[in-house]
């Protein structure tokens, strides 16, 4: 008896974690899964009240994927199956049926259209009405908040009493990306699970069953998603190969005159949508990883880890051409660019003023470095 | 019946289980016996100390069919009714829930009933900072003179939501944090009874990881054994809690030590794949940190709770690394900490934290600067008279003073003034001023200076370019700006050698650059930067300059007049006492 997980990619530490549970027939009435976006967080928790509600095989076992249980809860409309994402009030019911068609179709995949929207407390009130009745059947019941951290602060509150004593056979699975910005009440009445980056070979092993797209790009996503299913499906569409170009541009255009580097920040913001922005940024940082290896490490250490296997030289020219480059304040400036972008400031503004205070690292050391 | 989780198992049911907070339980014990019970009780502390808990205890306890007791028969019908929460005459209210003022309303109504079968009525209203500001005001009545059989009982982990006019309506409560032996003691009760082996450094690392609360530390228990099983080993629990291991920090104290950077990422690779949370390596890092240096301050290996294996490692560390190195370290690392938190990349930060660690070149401790400091000044004793003292010395060093000033000087020419120190002392700032410069060899190369100047630092040269050179004076060059450009004359003051650097690339000569803020007719507050060196020299040193110079001077009609003043003793008095003149 033994509950694999086997359509989860990676997090051996979770699925080991979830499967003594079951083992030992110690499941808690409430997880939290924390970890970054794209790791698997919402797709491990429909598994897992699979495994609870699946009728095809023994209780607590694999789930068969093939009964009416597994089917229903992989479609999102369970009987006993409650699934909330946040969205806004006003959310029209097709915008709904949108976003939980993503999750059917491609767990990691999941949309999530409004970056500021809530969970509000009449949607726990509801609950808790209908969790004062029977179940269905008078079975097990799952109920998978994604996204906790966006409940309202009134809501998160009015979950409390009834997430430290639910009624029998219920099961919360609360999944974060943001778990610092959850109450300490909350994590202390669950069990929190973490779930880490994907490794490369494990999002390799995910992609090949895409679709379309050949390996080397598949390839090449893997290895610049960051550890997140998410952004490797995303990378697949975009074109992945110039974003990661536009990075080295970017690094390029720090030597050059700022009336330049200004120029050809603006003319990236036009081109390219916030997202792929961000994806620049990211690609910029992961190269200036490379750069702080291939600066530290000797020549052999340094392939081992780098991302950029076939930039090497390229990396190597500019350490040597700005061999006291900040990369602390660099990588700094880099994430807050990002961030800024995320709050809506204009990504032309943000890519210029970003290049101008990366020219000054570059410069102002290496200035200091030729005194 | 699915399975119950320790918290809830093991919920206390009598006063006397429930742990560290006698403060608490034995004023309720002794207001139950001495029957002097207050109509509302407010318990607050932080999550998981028992507040919940305890106002069950309260309401059992006042409503014990044997009550009122101190010791809840937990037998009874009422007593039973209350745990499972069903009993009528004890209300739990959610407040979090019903946080509005109908809520309230139906409450109040509700408290004019006498109580269905037991003697009191008790309302416990649990996270009761929820209450929005018209349900706490619509209480504060009832809550002051309650029917006689009424009482509340409020908890909250945020008292200070709670309105003041509440606050002293009720007896207050404050839970403490519980300590991390008792908690301890607590899983081992636990762990005994449910016949799990645990070993005790386990233990105590749950209890660190719980942080004073008894109901985390509970469900990390409970995370662990239904991980482990009836066994449960200390490596087990840091895997599972993604703790991590002494180990692997005495391991990233030896690579820093040997700063060997290729083991550092080999360390994070690892650490990443592991799955093992960055944020917390570090925040276990900077405890490792502190402990060694508490170890170091110390001599003593009291505080290690739980480490006893690892003192010897401990202490080569604490030898290896200086204090001041150990305090720098725990600075990067808490910074490091912050970031990452919010980080895109965690990995990369770790790294470069981690890197940061190794490359730092150990400190030299202040105490030693300052003497050696000291010892320089002694040395160079000699070319620190003070602008005063000078004035009581007639006769100056000619040595320290350019050739012809002193020919003039000597052929009486001139009277030793105190206001030539000025000049002189700025000389003595540059040793090698052996040759010197005129007015037209840095007028016809100032173009290609404030390009270099530019070349190398953007902003520089362009501040140095809105600058007017007007004279050279015994290799002391002024550059007047106009007294709006104050913040240029700043930064140009700070990056002053690097000018003087490429001056001396350009023209072959070293010099001293001047740069003047050129106050127009005696400003009410001068630039602080007139200030701290009186920039114009008087008509005497315009007299001693070339004759090019005194040209120039027409132009600078406006800033001699600044000069006029004397500022020399209050310059002193500003100086020493690191003030700043105000003028009237």
């Amino acid at each position: 008896m033994a509950v694999t997980f086997d359509n989860i990619l990676g997090q051996p530490h979770a699925k080991a974690f979830l499967n003594r549970a079951f083992v030992h027939r110690r499941i808690s009435h409430a997880y939290l899964f924390v970890g970054a976006e794209g790791t698997g967080k919402a797709a491990m928790a429909l598994e897992f009240a699979k495994a609870l509600l699946c009728t095809g095989t023994e209780k607590g076992s694999q789930p068969c994927q093939q009964c009416v249980d597994c089917r229903h809860i992989a479609e999102l409309n369970h009987q006993n199956l409650v699934f909330w994402f946040p969205h806004p009030k006003s959310a029209k019911e097709a915008d709904l049926q949108a976003v939980r068609a993503s999750m059917i179709e491609q767990p990691y995949a999941f949309k999530k259209p409004w970056p500021n929207a809530t969970i509000s407390i009449d949607t726990v009130r509801g609950l808790k009405r209908e969790l004062g009745l029977k179940s269905h059947q008078g079975r097990s019941r799952v109920i998978v908040i994604t996204d906790a951290h966006c409940m309202t602060a009134e809501a998160t509150n009015s979950l409390l009493k009834i997430l430290e004593e639910p009624p029998e056979q219920t099961y919360f699975v609360l999944t974060s990306d943001r778990s610092d910005q959850l109450l300490p009440t909350v994590i202390s009445r669950c069990q929190m699970l973490r779930f880490n980056q994907i490794g490369v070979a494990d999002l390799e092993d995910g992609l090949r069953v895409i679709d379309g797209h050949d390996d080397t790009l598949k390839r090449q996503a893997a290895r610049l998603a960051n550890g997140s299913m998410r952004r490797a499906l995303e990378l697949l569409d975009e074109d992945m190969l110039a974003l990661n170009g536009h990075a080295v541009e970017l690094m390029r255009a720090t030597f050059k005159s700022p009336s330049q580097s200004a120029i050809f920040a603006l003319e990236l913001a036009q081109k390219y949508d916030k997202a792929s922005i961000q994806q620049i940024l990211e690609n910029l940082l992961l190269w200036l990883r490379d750069a702080l290896l291939i600066l530290n490490l000797d020549a052999e250490q340094a392939k081992a880890h780098v991302t950029n296997e076939n930039e090497m030289e390229t990396i190597t020219r500019f350490v040597e051409r700005a061999p006291l480059f900040d990369f602390q304040q660099a990588i700094r400036e880099i994430e807050i660019s990002v961030e800024m972008i995320n709050r809506y400031v204009q990504p032309g503004l943000v890519l210029t003023v970003m290049l101008n205070k990366l020219r000054q690292f570059v410069q102002a050391r290496s200035a200091q470095h030729a005194a | 019946m699915s399975y119950l989780v320790f918290a809830r198992k093991w919920r206390p049911t009598v006063f006397s289980e429930v742990v560290g907070q006698e403060h608490v339980t034995v004023t309720l014990e002794n207001a139950i016996k001495s029957d002097r019970l207050a109509s509302a009780y407010l318990f607050s502390g932080p999550r998981g100390v028992g507040k919940t808990t305890t106002a069950r205890i309260l309401a059992k306890a006042l409503n014990c069919e044997k009550g009122p007791t101190t010791t809840p028969c937990n037998e009874c019908t009422v007593c039973k009714e209350i745990t499972q929460g069903n009993s009528i005459d004890v209300l739990e209210i959610d407040g979090a829930s019903n946080r509005g003022i109908d809520e309230v309303r139906n409450l109040r109504e509700s408290t004019r009933y006498t109580p269905a079968k037991s003697r009191n009525k008790v309302y416990i209203v649990d996270e009761v900072h929820m209450l929005t500001n018209e349900a706490f005001n619509a209480l504060l009545k009832t809550l002051e003179e309650p029917p006689p059989h009424v009482v509340f009982i409020f908890a909250t982990t945020e008292m200070n939501k709670v309105p003041a006019t509440i606050l002293s309506r009720c007896q207050r409560f404050d839970f403490k944090r519980i300590a991390n032996l008792q908690i301890v003691q607590q899983l081992k009760t636990i762990c005994e009874h449910d016949q799990i082996k645990i070993e005790d450094s386990a233990l105590h690392l749950i209890a660190k990881k719980a942080d004073g609360s008894m109901r985390d530390s509970e469900s990390l228990l409970d995370q662990v054994v239904s991980f482990c099983g009836t066994e449960v080993r200390e490596a087990d629990v840091a895997d599972l809690l993604g703790l991590v291991q002494q180990e692997l920090f005495i391991e990233i104290g030896e690579a820093v030590r040997e700063k060997d950077l290729g083991k550092i990422i080999e360390i994070a690779q690892r650490v990443y794949e592991h799955g093992l949370d960055a944020g917390s390596l570090l925040q276990g890092l900077n405890e490792y940190l502190n402990n060694v240096l508490k170890l170091k301050v110390t001599g003593a290996t009291g505080h290690l709770l739980g480490l006893e294996a690892f003192h010897g490692q401990y202490q080569q560390h604490a030898a290896a690394f200086s204090e001041i190195d150990l305090i720098r370290s725990i600075q990067v690392v808490a910074e490091a900490a912050a970031v990452i938190k919010r980080s895109m990349n965690p990995q990369l930060q770790l790294e470069n934290t981690l890197m940061r660690l190794a490359k730092m070149s150990p400190a030299v401790e202040l105490s030693k600067l300052l003497t050696g400091i000291e010892e320089l000044k002694k040395k160079t004793v000699v070319t620190e008279i003070p602008r005063t003292e000078l004035k009581l010395i007639p006769e100056i060093d000619p040595k320290r003073v350019s050739r012809s000033l002193f020919a003039r000087i000597s052929a009486g020419q001139i009277g030793t003034d105190d206001r030539k120190s000025n000049g002189s002392e700025e000389q003595l700032l540059m040793p090698d001023s052996t040759e010197k410069v005129t007015l037209d060899e840095i007028k016809t190369a100032w173009p290609k200076i404030v390009a270099a100047v530019k070349a190398k630092k953007f902003a520089t040269g362009s501040f140095l370019q809105e600058g007017q050179l007007t004279r050279v004076l015994d290799n002391r060059i002024d550059v007047v700006f106009k007294e709006s450009n104050g913040f240029n004359v700043a930064s140009l003051n700070d990056q002053r050698r690097l000018i003087q650097d490429i001056i001396l690339e350009m023209v072959g000569k070293r010099v001293l650059l001047h740069c003047i803020s050129g106050a127009l007719p005696a400003p009410t507050e001068p630039e602080p930067e007139a200030q701290a060196e009186p920039p114009i020299p008087d008509e005497l040193e315009s007299a001693l300059a070339d004759a090019d110079a005194e040209e120039k001077l027409v132009d600078m009609e406006p800033v001699k007049q600044v000069a006029a003043v004397d500022f020399s003793v209050a310059d002193k008095l500003v100086e020493s006492l690191d003030g700043e003149l105000i003028r009237s």
